[in-house]
């Protein structure tokens, strides 16, 4: 007699059937298995209650969708809610199953960057924001670490005190923060005292894909104007014997003529440069001054001031100035140059150049005469630039550095996969918090025993599974291949493939072979030195080059960074002491007092061998020594339900607990991987613990 | 938004766990999914033991299955020499009381007594404090008696909770027990007070959150120490609201407790009320036994007669009468369920010597104030002292308990052997595995309409069945009934019937 009932949202169906469900959390005899929950197929009675609840599924012309939760209750307890999904009917019944991890369709086809980011997840590429993330709490959203991606901006190479600049370095994103908002977007939170809670865990960044730029944006874009006449930026006034009094250019700085214009962005009425694309630029400007009341001519004028505060604006606010003050600031020949750096605009900003300049003092000559200031003329005098490379293509100061654009383009559920195949994680959801519990293997299973020796039903015999038969004898695990870098490439070329582990199973069942457990979706790091910083000989920092040949003999590097790779796992190792070498950072490039470190911010990939001792070195040991057991097992409702949901302490039961079983006088120690259960009995797949 | 208990067992003690939980939300974008959650705890487990989920419109709930699930048989060994088996208790915890809070215009007390709690006027909470209780850890159970002299003649009617705080009563969480009879405190009853939030001072509350109280009486208060291993079941349900809102992020909220209840795993017979096994006054039953109204005992080593009975009664009396005229009595501290023993081998011991003495259990409730009123159930015991071979009696849990089912004997015994074989090279077949084991006939010892009925639930029975037996070594051997059918044509055919028992050795 069947006690199951079986409901779509409240609505009771006609029903009298016997339903099994599944639920797994591993599957020892293939670790790439995760969790899952789904009843098999119910044959529900198309009785006349029944059709309407079910949409008249059996008339072809229907075109209602079931959308309400189905819900199978045994005992009073419920063994499984979820997605209704309809297999097929004729006129006298109805085929379903319900499936219990919708939450993984629900992420599923989904990329990482196109995730719910707001506002507050996004950070401007900054000088300020790029070193505090060099000292950021645990857990931080972004850092951005030392990677060598060939020559420097600087184009420094040598022992050491090379300059690095903010331009020299790319962005990885916290994992954890990844995981919690993927798991939010499906309605599910993330327990807080997992996997990703612990210290390696939080440490974890995935290192973006590159998003440069196309080509195409620093092409057609070449500009080189200067300033035509010496009257076109001067002032003049008459001072007579004795008199004090000045001179003084305070305007934006007039410049009409056009050496080189290609996008025809320059506007010599407007005096400005209006930009024609949102992307990474950078500026020079040089203007040289001249005037009659400085030092230089002492004779004829005392001077009491003479200041300059010029500056390269963007839409009128100064994005670089200079200032300074001095008698002789104006001697003829002196020239004031302005480097922005590289710096992010957005398509119809307006730049130009903005000149205070002033001369005060007094005649002292003898006669009344004209005292004057001008801004010199000419193309190597005065003029504005703008400075294209390979180097435009990266993020410029002041860019919105944000998740929806920076993040790679990677399905959340293949980074899930990625990360669970890494460190042999267990997701288990718990449906009715909509809470998501996620452990290392050895975290997963407490220690907690439960006696199930009496719960066991000797109707059917247990059987045992030899779980090494399932392997093969050779295994390795190694991160995804980094393709598209060659620094990769030439290590693997010349040391094999970095960070593997190779394991000889032992157990004489094993099959003969190799399976290579490689990462479905991260790849790794290698290290290398980095002689542009005098670093050699130590191999502490990632490198990532592109297909670009090397600067030369000793620059064993390429002259820019590469426009491809794949997106990589790396841990945040904090800022860690360059035993060789060392580097000066500087915040732009008008920047005239850099900071030295000895010690730069670390990210490395994690070294399988280390990961397999870290994680899975248990879980191997009983996949070589150890059984599965299939037995039928009678358990109560309250005691099926804590493999549903969380009922006490998550830790303590259901298949987090371990389970005690005497077997034929044998007392023997398990974990349960998955279990099928009408909500009477259950047939339990245990994996000998010890 | 509001969660609202419409409907509830009517008693503390109860066989039909079952409730009626409303929720004034609606389901709309920011509540979707709406459902109610039940959180179940029970006594001696230090966390919740169930959680379970129904969509809002599915109002009723039934917590049998589940409840029965989780009882036992009582864990008290046979040939003990208690009278009387009830559930492990701590020593008396109330010993004062405060006025903490009120406009009482009278306050006195003295010990676990308030003399006389009056206010009037005013305005707010008017509570008298208990001293601190001790601890309160997660599962711990509180049992508070208000004794026979309470008496409660205020407008306002006094109510009883366990707080946690032992200096307001604002916003501090604390057990409300919103369940009294009638809205009001029973004189001469039990409350139980379950601990689902942990509390290192916990105090016991009397009065009201509205002024105009006149109360006074005796209070006693005991934790529990030892639950036997449940034969019943105290409990607490706490229902919530849980719905995802407009950012899908799940929300639980409005947990509202229902008050601590004892669960017997019990079912009454047509026609008849679980009431009429409350001991509370006159004409009240034994569970067990309870559709015979008197059974029999058979005089024999490790024989053991128990006789189950709940009440809501504070004060309570165990009493055997032996016709011959001898009455042994034990005052009992009620905890809501107890167990009444009789045996040839322990301190409360009578060993009958003729057939058919009788000897009467009793119960009693007090009432009225009174120590001489005896009210409660009563069971009648005839003596057996024919001698029979190899004697032997079945302990079950029936519809209403444990229960005890003396067989004249062995009729049959099969000596029995589960097999597996395998074929050697002379194609003979080998033993591969085999499992002793032994299935007996056994037949009724005597005939009567509650024996029928017994015999009836033995074949289905769902929980573990004890077989009594002098040549095993602890007496007991749990075995399994596979007789699944019974037939009687008339009387006679009792005393034929075939029992059919299954046990390994």
């Amino acid at each position: 007699m069947s006690d199951m009932q079986l409901y779509i949202g409240s609505d009771l169906l006609d029903f009298n059937g016997k339903v099994n469900v599944k639920r797994q959390v591993a599957d020892y005899t293939d670790l790439s298995l995760g969790g899952t929950v789904t009843s098999y197929t119910i044959d529900v009675p198309l009785t006349m209650g029944n059709k309407p609840k079910l949409g008249y599924i059996e008339d072809v012309r229907s075109r209602v969708e079931v959308t309400e939760q189905a819900r199978l209750v045994a005992n009073g307890m419920e063994i499984i809610r979820g997605k209704l999904r309809i297999l097929r009917a004729n006129t006298e019944k109805c085929v379903i199953i319900i499936e219990g991890n919708d939450w993984i369709s629900d992420i599923s086809g989904i990329s990482i960057k196109d995730l719910s980011w707001a506002g507050g997840d996004e950070h401007e590429f900054t000088s300020a924001n790029i070193l505090a993330s060099w000292t950021a709490a645990a857990g931080a959203f972004y850092r951005y670490p030392l990677i060598n991606f060939g020559g420097l901006i600087s184009g420094d190479h040598g022992l050491s005190g090379s300059d690095l600049f903010p331009y020299d370095f790319y962005m990885g994103w916290h994992i954890e923060t990844i995981i919690t908002k993927i798991l939010l977007d499906a309605g599910y939170t993330l327990d807080t005292s997992g996997f990703f809670a612990s210290t390696f865990g939080r440490s974890l960044y995935l290192f973006s894909d590159p998003k440069p730029a196309l080509d195409d944006f620093i092409s057609g874009k070449e500009l080189a104007v200067s300033v035509t006449n010496n009257s076109d930026n001067s002032d003049t006034t008459f001072l007579g014997i004795g008199a004090s009094g000045g001179v003084n250019i305070t305007k934006v700085l007039d410049i009409n003529t056009k050496t080189t214009d290609e996008g025809n962005d320059w506007s010599i009425a407007n005096d400005r440069y209006t930009v024609p694309a949102d992307g990474t630029y950078r500026f020079q400007a040089q203007i040289k001054i001249d005037s009659d009341m400085n030092n230089g001519d002492g004779t004829v004028y005392t001077v009491t001031l003479n200041s300059l505060t010029w500056s390269i604006r963007n839409n009128s606010s100064p994005i670089f100035s200079y200032s300074n003050t001095g008698n002789n600031l104006f001697d003829t020949g002196n020239s004031f140059t302005l480097d922005t750096g590289y710096i992010y605009l957005e398509a119809g900003d307006h730049i130009d150049i903005y000149v205070n300049a002033v001369c005060q003092g007094t005649n002292i000559s003898g006669v009344g005469q004209n005292a004057d200031i001008f801004i010199i003329q000419g193309t190597i005098s005065s003029f504005f630039t703008a400075l294209w490379s390979e180097h435009n293509l990266w993020p410029g100061v002041g860019q919105t550095i944000s998740p929806s654009k920076y993040l790679p383009d990677m399905d959340s559920i293949d980074l899930l996969k990625g990360l669970k195949e890494a460190f042999n994680l267990r997701f288990w959801v718990d449906r009715n918090n909509k809470k998501v519990y996620c452990e290392t293997s050895d975290d997963f299973y407490g220690s907690t025993v439960i006696d199930w020796t009496d719960k066991i039903d000797y109707s059917s015999l247990p059987g045992l599974e030899v779980i090494a038969s399932k392997y093969e004898i050779n295994q390795k695990f190694r991160w995804k291949p980094s393709d598209g870098d060659k620094a990769y490439d030439n290590f693997v070329a010349s040391s094999g493939v970095p960070f593997e582990k190779e394991l000889i199973l032992e157990s004489e069942y094993a099959k003969a072979g190799l399976r290579d457990n490689e990462n479905l979706a991260l790849a790794a790091t290698v290290l290398g030195d980095m002689p542009q910083i005098g670093h050699f000989s130590q191999s502490k920092i990632p490198r990532i080059f592109g297909g670009n040949e090397f600067v030369g003999s000793g620059y064993y590097y390429p002259p820019f960074r590469s426009k491809e790779w794949g997106p990589r796992i790396m841990e945040w190792k904090g800022m860690v002491a360059l035993t060789k070498g060392d580097f000066d950072y500087f915040d732009d490039f008008e920047d005239t007092s850099g900071t030295n470190y000895t010690t730069f911010p670390s990210m490395e990939t994690p070294d399988m061998n280390d990961v397999f001792d870290d994680f899975m070195v248990k879980d191997w040991n009983r996949i070589e020594k150890n059984k599965i057991v299939t037995c039928e097992l009678v358990l109560t409702p309250a005691e099926i339900m804590k493999f549903m949901t969380v009922v006490g302490t998550a830790a303590n039961e259901g298949f987090r607990a371990t389970y005690k079983m005497n077997i034929e006088g044998v007392e023997m120690y398990f974990m349960v991987g998955s279990i099928i259960t009408d909500g009477n009995r259950v047939k339990a797949v245990l994996i000998q613990k010890l | 938004m509001a969660i609202t208990i419409s409907s509830h067992p009517a008693e503390v003690i109860t066989n039909a766990p079952e409730f009626t939980v409303t929720t004034s939300l609606t389901e709309g974008a920011s509540q979707q999914n709406l459902r109610i959650r039940a959180t179940v705890y029970i006594g001696g487990v230090d966390e919740a033991v169930a959680v379970l989920e129904q969509p809002k419109g599915l109002d009723d709930w039934d917590f049998f299955k589940l409840l029965k699930s989780l009882t036992g048989k009582c864990n008290e060994a046979v040939g003990g020499s208690d009278i009387h088996v009830q559930p492990g208790i701590s020593a008396e915890l109330l010993s004062s009381w405060t006025a903490q809070l009120g406009d009482f215009t009278t306050f006195s007390s003295t010990g676990r007594k308030i003399n006389s709690a009056i206010s009037s006027g005013g305005f707010g909470p008017d509570y008298a404090k208990s001293n601190d209780l001790g601890s309160a850890a997660l599962g711990e159970m509180f049992i508070v008696a208000v004794e026979n002299d309470f008496v409660d003649s205020g407008t306002e009617k006094a109510q009883i909770a366990l707080s946690s705080d032992s200096t307001g009563f604002g916003a501090i969480p604390r057990v409300n027990y919103a369940g009294m009879i009638s809205g009001e405190l029973n004189n001469n009853h039990i409350y139980f007070f379950l601990v689902t939030a942990a509390t290192s001072t916990p105090t016991l509350w009397v009065g009201n959150d509205d002024p105009d109280t006149n109360f006074s009486g005796t209070f006693s208060v005991h934790k529990i120490t030892d639950f036997k291993d449940n034969p019943g079941i105290y409990f607490q349900v706490k229902f919530s609201e849980v719905y995802e809102n407009a950012s899908d992020v799940t929300i639980v909220t409005g947990t509202k407790s229902a008050d601590t209840l004892l669960f017997m795993p019990v079912s009454v017979r047509p026609g008849e009320t679980f009431s009429q096994y409350l001991i509370t006054g006159s004409g009240k039953k034994f569970l067990s036994r309870a559709e015979d109204g008197d059974t029999l005992y058979k005089h024999d080593i490790g024989m053991e007669l128990r006789l189950m009975y709940v009440s809501v009664a504070a004060y309570m009396t165990a009493r055997v009468a032996v016709d011959a005229g001898t009455n042994i009595e034990a005052d009992i501290s009620n905890l809501g369920w107890g167990i009444l023993v009789m045996n040839s081998e322990g301190g409360f011991t009578y060993n009958p010597d003729s057939d058919d003495q009788s000897i009467i259990f009793q119960i009693d409730a007090v009432i009225n104030g009174g120590s001489s009123i005896y009210t409660g159930a009563v069971a009648t015991v005839l003596c057996e002292m024919n001698c029979y071979a190899d004697i032997k009696a079945l302990s079950f849990i029936g519809d209403l308990g444990e229960e005890t089912v003396i067989f004249r004997g062995l009729y049959t015994e099969n000596g029995g052997a589960e097999k597996s074989y395998w074929k050697n090279q002379n194609r003979i077949r080998k033993v591969l595995n085999a499992y002793k084991k032994k299935v007996e006939i056994l037949r009724t010892l005597y005939e009567t309409e509650g024996i029928r009925r017994l015999i009836h639930q033995l074949t289905y029975t769902e929980k573990d069945v004890w077989m009594f037996n002098s040549d095993f070594e602890d007496n007991y051997r749990e075995v399994t009934v596979l007789t699944d059918s019974v037939v009687i044509e008339d009387k006679r055919t009792l005393l034929e019937t075939d029992i059919e028992v299954e046990y390994y050795e």
